[in-house]
């Protein structure tokens, strides 16, 4: 499939490029260059959708729209890219939210060329980590599109910005430097950088067949350091508790637009990497044993789903006690994405203990089976809800510029429009049934639920205080006696953020009702991936 | 046995709660508890389909009040509207405590002779838009409460459709003897009790007099609701024009009040046992109860008769009647004046207070559930958690790198200070020429850095063929 005669995946990463530069270039005139910018970011969300509907279901396991050519020979790397259903969905994710993301940043009147065109390059690099099939690609559009929401922040964040970007950049950075160490190293020593190619040869690799050594480390500890590369930088990323303080402050800070993005696909980029990448690479290193203290048997899987349950309760508490609406739905990232995390953490167990054993009984995998399919649905649906969230955030905050919730209080007088779609969003975050959270967190849970009885039963936790600090976030802003300070205020919601929110309202419902379309895409790749371990 | 012990208790608990609350919908809140309690704890004796039909007649009776005390409430907001602007100040924001459709309804009223209501109301219809719908009166301290039964009195008179399927409701819901719903259902209860009781069981007692003192209560307490609401005079200038001289509760709102007053009544009728004196041989002739005979196919195995024994009913006789006649002796025979206390916080005491706050329970979950749950969120999860240790690390190791830059820093200081002097002319003036595009503005290096970027893209692309479309 060829779009101008180029490839169509090819197309979605560079376009969102090119324009990003026409844009900058365009003249200082705000009416053209937000127009230009929507028509752009609209054209990314067509392809996206058109390529997500062209992706064939029922065609044998692998990628599809595959392609290679010479790149970077000389080291093994090769311009390779491909999507299967995780990352199809993630495409259709990331073009979904691009345009509504330019259309919330025409409220942006401080350079508006230079914030449009950062916001459509940021679409570049996720959208080219999404498609990369090649290891090297996957790590310089991981990095590229740290930078334009580094300057997204830094330039048009609020006031405490500063700490804020830099606080984000540092933590992605560090983390990273493991993963390009690891990159490298696994590059090297296989003389190719191809994913597909590596995820068959590099669980393999023994190292010197003679002593299981490699340089002379034993392989064993190489996988594991090489394995922690990797899994910290996507711990950042996701972000798994401990690693998430940048997050708040990066999503309180930044302006409507790069939250929306952050939270809607760039947090993605983490669960993502760890199903690409972390789980095919590095099977045994997830299920070997670790002694703790000398006394605890456990191994990575395990600690992973600790570290995820902990995200689960303690992003929920942490949301709880926020009076800060931005905050607020910041730390309900945390813990969504725990479920997230934790779906992933049985897909590693039950593939890692495939891969060791040559099997695992058919019910453990059926359970990974079903958590994987809730965690990348659950990917899905918190970039749809959080992306809704932090819309609704921005949009109040843009009026009243505070984001204290003490502040707020029965703006639904003034605002019944707004405050539905934030009710709505709000119960979609959630996990309402009959809205889109409702099906991930049910699919996770229920296939995390065997195999980490214990951890499931203690993130239900969270899930009753996700509850707690929704309703927390509704009474502050909507219900309670009307602040008269805002009584000369205009609340009520825009027409343009209405038909910014409307998309992704529509797709709460639709999801909520009838996932199957998102989740047969899913579900094909999922199945036959840990079916074929 | 627990589920007895529970439904006995819940039973009683909630209707003394009942008994000392003035909110008209608390009362049936609490009393609706209590009848949940009446229900639980005849599972709890298995008396399955007595449960049942305690359930399905109270559907229909505590719908019935809830529904007549929502047009109660509608109709005192209307007298509270109707007064405030009769007496000049209807401008305060405190008049606007209507719903939107306030303005619709006050028209209407214009047919009904309120010309001062409407004028008053015109003007306000066109007032600017933030003055109107700001606050909720009863969020406002001393604001008036259209729900306060202490504000009410002799709604009867403004009020008669609801004054009169609310008193069926009532009677309903206090079992008043024979001719109500209610009476059936719970008389079912108690025989099951009592039948038990009395081969011996231990359970079966406590039921049986748990739930006997609170079906008194039961009775005691509609018979105060009833008298507050609707009897004696107005105790508030609202009160006195509730209602708007019977405008504001529509025939939408009564209708469905006379269809529930129907069933208050009639449907305990399904349910007469067998051996009842007299009245069986209409309701059920053929010596089976009918609603345990529909119950019966929807069960694994068709529950036996339980025998039948004249204690229950006549017990069932003195509660509702005694109880009744109790609170209408207390409240219906002086009505209360206007800022009359309650007779019941002179009789109970120091034991008031306590039923009136709920036993404390809501202040309970306050302090042992709430307030730890936010301190925990606020304190521990995020101020200690994640400012204090995670942050805390983090920043103590940029401390560190900062720390260890500036040693660096300085070391080179010292070590370029050492070489000679060719070296830093030559950065100097290399130094000097990159000045000029250090100019210090972001989007210039962006632009230089995206033109470059742009560049080997291209150069990368046209070598590598990622411009052709793949075959």
């Amino acid at each position: 499939m060829a779009i101008l005669n180029i490839d169509v995946l090819s197309f979605l990463v560079f376009f969102p490029a090119v324009a990003a530069l026409i844009v900058l270039l365009l003249p200082q005139n705000k009416l053209l260059v937000r127009w230009a910018a929507l028509v752009f970011a609209t054209v990314i969300a067509g392809v996206s959708v058109a390529v997500y509907f062209a992706y064939n279901t029922i065609a044998p396991a692998g990628y599809q729209f595959v392609l290679q050519v010479d790149w970077f020979r000389a080291i093994g790397a090769s311009w390779h890219v491909g999507i299967d259903g995780i990352s199809a969905s993630m495409v259709l994710l990331t073009g979904i939210l691009a345009p509504l993301a330019v259309l919330i940043g025409w409220e942006i009147d401080e350079r508006p060329n230079m914030f449009l065109a950062l916001v459509l390059f940021f679409t570049t690099g996720s959208m080219g980590v999404f498609v990369a099939l090649d290891l090297m690609i996957f790590f310089i559009f991981y990095e590229l599109s740290l930078v334009p929401m580094f300057f997204l922040i830094n330039q048009w964040g609020s006031p405490n910005r500063l700490y804020a970007s830099t606080k984000f950049f540092i933590y992605s950075m560090g983390g990273t430097l493991g993963m390009l160490l690891a990159t490298q190293l696994i590059g090297i020593t296989m003389g190719t950088f191809s994913i597909p190619e590596l995820v068959a040869r590099w669980p393999e690799f023994v190292g010197n067949p003679d002593n299981q050594a490699f340089l002379g480390i034993p392989v064993s500890t190489v996988k594991t350091l090489a394995f922690l590369g990797f899994f910290i930088a996507f711990c950042i990323k996701v972000p798994v508790w401990p690693f998430h303080t940048w997050l708040p402050d990066a999503h309180g800070e930044a302006p409507t637009p790069g939250s929306m993005l952050l939270a809607g696909v760039m947090l993605k980029l983490g669960a993502y990497g760890f199903l690409r990448l972390v789980i095919p690479l590095f099977p045994d290193v997830w299920v070997a044993p670790i002694d703790l203290f000398g006394f605890i048997e456990t191994n990575w899987a395990t600690i992973f789903a600790i570290l995820a349950v902990l995200g689960v309760v303690l992003g929920a508490f942490a949301a709880y006690g926020q009076t800060d609406i931005k905050r607020l739905v910041a730390y309900s990232s945390v813990n969504h994405m725990g479920f997230v995390a934790l779906g992933i953490a049985v897909a590693a167990l039950a593939y890692g203990e495939a891969f060791v054993n040559g099997g695992v009984n058919p019910e453990t995998m059926q359970s990974a089976i079903l958590a994987t399919n809730g965690a990348v649905m659950q990917m899905f649906n918190h970039g749809l809800s959080s992306a809704g969230m932090f819309l609704l955030a921005g949009a109040i905050y843009h009026k009243t510029h505070t984001r204290d919730m003490t502040q707020y209080g029965g703006f639904w007088v003034r605002a019944p429009i707004y405050g539905g779609i934030f009710i709505f969003t709000s119960m979609a975050s959630l996990g309402l049934p009959g809205l889109n959270g409702f099906v991930s967190e049910f699919l996770v849970v229920r296939g995390a639920y065997p195999v980490f009885t214990v951890l499931t039963v203690i993130s239900m936790l969270g899930l009753l205080l996700t509850g707690g600090y929704i309703l927390r976030g509704i009474a502050g802003l909507l219900q309670g006696p009307f602040n008269m300070a805002w009584k000369n205020t205009r609340l009520e919601i825009e027409p343009r953020e209405l038909i910014a929110i409307a998309p992704l309202v529509v797709l709460m419902l639709i999801i909520g009702i009838a996932p199957n379309w998102v989740l047969s895409v899913i579900n094909a790749t999922v199945t036959s991936w840990l079916g074929g371990v | 046995m627990l589920m007895a012990v529970v439904g006995s208790v819940t039973a009683l608990f909630a209707a003394t709660i009942a008994v000392a609350q003035n909110d008209v919908k608390k009362v049936l809140a609490y009393s609706t508890i209590s009848q949940l309690g009446f229900m639980v704890a005849a599972l709890g004796i298995g008396a399955y389909v007595a449960a049942t039909f305690h359930l399905i007649t109270h559907a229909f009776f505590k719908a019935l009040l809830f529904m007549a005390s929502g047009a109660v409430i509608h109709g005192m907001e209307h007298g509270h509207h109707h007064v405030e602007h009769a007496h000049g100040h209807g401008h305060d924001d405190h008049a606007h405590d209507e719903h939107d459709d306030h303005d619709q309804l006050v028209y209407d009223h214009d047919e009904h002779g309120h010309p001062i209501a409407v004028a008053a109301d015109q003007g306000h219809g066109h007032a600017p838009a933030p003055a109107k719908q700001m606050v909720v009166a009863s969020q406002m301290p001393g604001a008036f409460d259209p729900q306060d039964m202490m504000n009410m009195g002799g709604l009867s008179k403004t009020m008669p459709v609801t004054w009169i399927t609310f008193l069926i409701g009532g009677l309903s819901l206090a079992g008043f003897p024979l001719i109500t719903a209610g009476f059936w259902s719970k008389d079912e209860i108690l025989l099951d009790a009592w039948v038990g009781l009395s081969e011996g069981f231990g359970p079966h007692a406590l039921v049986f007099i748990c739930l006997a003192l609170a079906a008194f209560m039961t009775a005691f307490y509609t018979a105060r609701q009833l008298s507050l609401t609707f009897l004696g005079e107005p105790r508030t200038p609202a009160a006195k024009h509730a209602n708007l001289g019977m405008g504001a509760v529509s025939a939408t709102m009564t209708l469905p009040l006379i269809i529930l007053s129907v069933f208050a009544l009639l449907a305990g009728f399904v349910g007469v046992h067998p051996d009842f004196p007299l009245l069986s041989a209409i309701f059920s002739p053929n010596r089976e109860i009918p609603f345990k005979e529909f119950l019966g196919y929807t069960l694994l195995e068709k529950p036996e008769l339980v025998p039948f024994s004249i204690v229950a009913p006549l017990a069932s006789f003195a509660v509702a009647l005694g109880g009744l006649g109790l609170g209408f002796w207390m409240y219906a025979r002086k009505p209360l004046k206007a800022g009359q206390p309650d007779p019941m916080v002179a009789i109970l005491g120091p034991i008031y207070p306590v039923l009136k706050n709920k036993y404390y329970f809501d202040e309970l979950y306050t302090n042992v559930i709430v307030k730890p749950l936010q301190w925990f969120s606020r304190e521990v999860a995020y101020v200690f958690l994640d400012k204090g240790v995670i942050d805390g690390f983090l920043h103590l190791t940029g401390r560190v790198f900062t720390w260890l830059g500036d040693i660096i820093k300085m070391l080179n200081m010292w070590l370029i200070d050492g070489v000679g002097d060719g070296v830093p002319e030559l950065i100097q003036r290399f130094g000097g020429y990159f000045r000029r595009i250090q100019s210090g503005s972001v989007q210039q290096y962006m632009l230089i850095i995206a033109l470059a970027a742009l560049v080997i893209g291209i150069i990368f692309a046209l070598s590598s063929g990622v411009l052709q479309a793949s075959p």
